[in-house]
């Protein structure tokens, strides 16, 4: 079979055991492609208003794209999509690993479960046959034992303690990646489903197949030269952000206090690559190969993510990689995010430093840390507190305005402050705060473009442009750091000091308005990877301009959700410490939100009040 | 005394993950980094983004930068991931 999907879903109620093989009837597929797009059409379609994200009747969906299960670069991933238990807004979530293909060599574009099962299950899936399977055996373990005891030939999708006691940032694990934003594990958990298994022989094959494979060669070809995804990458891993974060001072520091310690640099890649890692790792057909396993005394295990050296690590001022490393295992086995978690547990001990909370937690104390992370994945004591999130957590026990999380979901690791349009691309997320959804901060403060950090201009646009693009990729579900390979390797060797290189910055400092006439643009062209694989593997004409449009279009509905669901536009916003405080006598000011958020809503066609127009979802096809 | 946080394959050239300096500006600071490495190896260490405390060096006046003895000066280069 040829054409990138199979036209076709399944649909699982956990409560009345009854399942449904169902064909894509209205524009599912066609207007949102996969993943991220597909996930929140169906999301919004089989849901009514104002439900509970743990009420049985809440949705979790399942997605791949129309390219996984090829050999496409980055392509073999799925989405997980449900309301979050953390923002009352849409939560999608995205992992790598072998779970996607199997999905789709299962014959599914998708997989939508509903109902709470009685009794903790296996939900297991080979073709058509589908079983549910008593799970009490796996209750209660980990998700390295509970992925251990299920066969290998299997790809699976697994909650660990913390999904099962409704952790409101419970994770998904599936091999050693995670789908950790949002709290889909605790509705996974809610519904008391442990692990989906997943196996097939459906297989698609290509299109256009000497097309495919013409351009899989040479996509792979030019992601293994580029300087990012084929150099610092799988150099370093994503850990390659800590000293540039750092240099820029904003990776978290103290509950967000600070943008660096002179410590930091303890929490390196390169003090990782040269003192612990064992072995790099990647995804299946992924040639950037960024994960890390590291070697720790007796054994090897999976070595932290930048994120997770950001909030688990600088953030709570611990600075012994080792730690980090035991600290991120831990948060992965009980099924919880380390974002979430390393941010709850620096607010908390910022309260705790100001006499607002009584508990153990001190900077730098690993054991105590540990402890509280352990108790919060079963719910046990403080532990039932820090599992709320900090905005929960600021309503016990006061300190809003420097819990740090925009719509109740907890920020990553770049403080904003040092590069503020990233801190516009958090308060408009629709998933909440959360930095993959445009990495604008890659522009601005990270990449080797540098559009000046502290200023303003053009980043409504420029914040625009990146969300669009990141969410038509991840429909298709491709993973966003291909995207980082779209800047040119001869920006890589400009010299960032030379005139040459600061013309060209201010040039884009001021390329606003011709941003806002590309984004309106709707070009015929083939110019990335993304469309021409589509073209070649789906069989489907794809331009760049279809490509933006699908974008726009999944971004609105995400918008329209979250406000049918009372969302309001209000919640676009930033902790009064990122709005207000500096971080040194070079960064003095907080985000200056209020200007760039006008001119956003005005260029995304949305109202004053952030609502998008009428004429702004006809044009772009949004059903509501 | 001002900091300098060099980038890493610079900081192996140095044999020092920081330099303390008592340079009175950002130029000074550097021309004390290149007296230490010699000019062949500079030519290429010097092509990363200069920051004085998280802010780009030609944003406070480049080379003339003054430096206060709690600055930090940091070079770092391209990164990404997520």
């Amino acid at each position: 079979m040829a054409g990138g999907s199979h036209n076709r879903y399944l649909d699982v109620d956990l409560g009345t055991g009854a399942v449904r093989v169902r064909s894509f009837e209205r524009d599912e597929l066609e207007r949102y492609l996969g993943g991220r797009g597909l996930g929140v059409r169906l999301l919004y379609d089989h849901t009514d208003p104002g439900l509970d994200p743990y009420d049985p009747r809440m949705v979790l969906v399942f997605a791949v794209g129309p390219l996984t299960g090829s050999a496409a670069p980055q392509s073999n991933r799925f989405s997980v999509t449900t309301k979050s238990p953390l923002t009352g807004g849409l939560a999608d979530s995205h992992c790598g690993g072998s779970f996607a293909t199997k999905l789709k060599r299962a014959g599914y574009d998708a997989l939508l479960i509903r109902g709470r099962s009685p009794r903790p299950v296996l939900l297991e899936i080979e073709d058509e046959r589908v079983e549910l399977k008593d799970a009490g055996h796996l209750w209660g373990q980990g998700t390295t034992q509970t992925q251990g005891a299920l066969p290998n030939r299997f790809g699976k999708a697994v909650i660990g303690p913390a999904g099962e006691h409704l952790v409101r940032f419970a994770c998904i694990v599936s091999d050693a990646r995670v789908a950790g934003r949002g709290g889909v594990g605790a509705v996974m958990g809610s519904k008391q489903l442990k692990a989906i298994v997943v196996d097939g022989t459906h297989k698609l094959e290509p299109a256009r197949p000497e097309a495919y494979k013409e351009l899989q060669k040479s996509i792979t070809k030019y992601l293994l030269a580029h300087p990012m995804t084929g150099g610092v990458l799988p150099e370093l891993g994503t850990a390659n952000l800590v000293m540039t974060t750092a240099g820029r001072n904003i990776i978290p520091t103290r509950n967000f206090q600070a943008g660096r310690d002179l410590r930091t640099p303890q929490l390196s890649g390169e003090k990782m690559r040269d003192e612990l890692l064992a072995k790099r790792e990647g995804c299946l057909h992924c040639p950037v190969r960024c994960g890390r396993l590291v070697k720790l005394q007796e054994r090897v295990t999976k070595g932290p993510e930048f994120e997770t050296i950001g909030l688990l690590g600088n953030n709570l001022g611990v600075f012994d990689m080792p730690d980090v490393v035991r600290l991120g295992e831990l948060c992965d086995d009980l099924g919880l995010d380390t974002i979430s978690m390393g941010n709850t547990l620096g607010f908390a001990t910022e309260l705790t430093e100001r006499g607002l909370l009584s508990s153990e937690l001190a900077w730098g104390d690993v054991a105590a840390y540990r402890a509280a992370i352990e108790r919060t994945a079963l719910r046990e004591g403080l532990g039932d507190e820090l599992a709320e999130g900090t905005r929960r957590l600021a309503a016990l026990h006061g300190g809003a305005d420097y819990a740090i999380q925009v719509k109740g979901m907890e920020l990553p690791a770049y403080d904003p402050r040092g590069c503020v349009g990233q801190g516009l691309e958090y308060a408009t997320c629709n998933r909440g705060g959360c930095h993959i959804r445009g990495s604008t901060m890659f522009l601005e403060a990270t990449g080797p473009v540098s559009i000046d950090p502290h200023s303003p201009l053009a980043k409504p646009e420029l914040v625009i442009l990146q969300q669009n693009l990141n969410a038509a990729v991840s429909s298709l579900v491709m993973c966003w750091f291909s995207a980082y390979a779209m800047i040119p390797p001869p920006l890589f060797r400009m010299d960032p000091n030379s005139l040459a290189y600061r013309l060209l910055m201010q040039a884009m400092l001021h390329s606003g308005p011709i941003v806002r006439v590309v984004l309106g643009l709707k070009a015929p062209t083939k110019l990335l990877w993304f469309e021409k694989f589509v073209t070649t593997y789906a069989g489907r004409d794809f331009s760049m301009g279809d490509l933006t449009e699908l974008g726009e279009r999944v971004f609105n509905l995400e918008r329209m959700y979250n406000l049918r669901e009372g969302l309001p536009p209000s919640a676009d916003t930033l902790p009064a410490r990122l709005l207000q405080e500096g971080t040194s006598r070079s960064s003095p000011a907080g985000v200056p939100l209020a200007g760039m958020l006008s001119a956003y809503y005005h260029v995304r066609g949305w109202d004053a009040q952030g609502v998008p127009r009428a004429r702004t979802l006809q044009r772009l096809g949004v059903r509501t | 005394m001002p900091i300098l946080v060099p980038h890493a394959r610079l900081a192996a050239l140095l044999g020092e993950t920081s330099v303390r300096s008592a340079a009175a500006t950002l130029g000074e600071l550097l021309a004390e980094v290149e007296r230490r490495v010699g000019p062949q190896d500079w030519a290429w260490a010097r092509k990363a983004t200069l920051l004085v405390n998280g802010r780009a060096a030609h944003h406070l006046g480049g080379l003339r930068a003054r430096l206060e003895p709690e600055d930090q000066v940091w070079m770092v280069l391209p990164s990404a991931g997520g």
